[in-house]
């Protein structure tokens, strides 16, 4: 059973990876699209 | 005074450099694209014979006709470096003009012109496809822009 020490310490490192991991996934594709139209001008 | 919580600081300024980021690339595409913008001409019947027009050595005029299925002229040859105003039409029903590598992109409809201007920069062949569901011979409807240095 956890105690109020644990929930003080607790961070959310997986919360945290997938915002950034989904951030840069989108920055990928947003960027992949963006660098393809301007090759095209 | 109010004192943010380090995470949530560390949160903001990330947020703040990814928009930051966003917001300059597209004002550096907004310069850097060059693209025109496709428009639609008052009607004209010279624009349905289909031809070619050489109006310098850098500059070319393509009168495109769509009909079922194909595009004429079905190829066009230009010399590398050329500016080509394509003024669009179709002989019956409506079709498609995709420029394949460019970001040339519009609708050949019976009775309306449309032009657009593209550079050809580099040597190549671009081929153009219908890409509007035309009929039975859809997509057989094909032309091509052959880009070649100059003769010397």
């Amino acid at each position: 059973m956890e105690t109020r020490d644990d929930e003080e310490q607790f961070f959310p490192h997986g919360a945290v990876a997938f915002f950034v991991l989904f951030v840069a996934l989108c920055l990928v594709i947003w960027y992949g699209i963006y660098f393809l139209m301007l090759a095209r001008t | 005074m109010a004192v943010l919580d380090k995470y949530e600081r560390r949160v903001l300024i990330s947020l703040g450099a990814t928009v930051a980021l966003f917001i300059f690339s597209i004002l550096y595409a907004k310069g850097r694209y060059k693209s025109d913008v496709p428009e639609c001409l008052p009607f004209n019947k010279a624009y349905t014979e289909p031809k070619v027009n050489k109006i310098d050595s850098t500059t070319y005029q393509v009168f495109a006709v769509a009909q079922m299925w194909q595009f004429q002229p079905a190829e066009i040859y230009v010399p590398v470096g050329s500016v080509v105003d394509f003024f669009l039409t179709s002989k019956d029903v409506v079709h498609g003009f995709d420029i394949a590598e460019k970001n040339a992109n519009m609708m050949a409809v019976y009775g309306n012109i449309n032009k657009t201007t593209v550079k050809f920069e580099k040597p190549g062949v671009y081929n153009i496809t219908c890409h509007e569901y035309c009929g039975i011979g859809h997509q057989n409807m094909q032309a091509r822009v052959i880009v070649n240095y100059p003769e010397q």
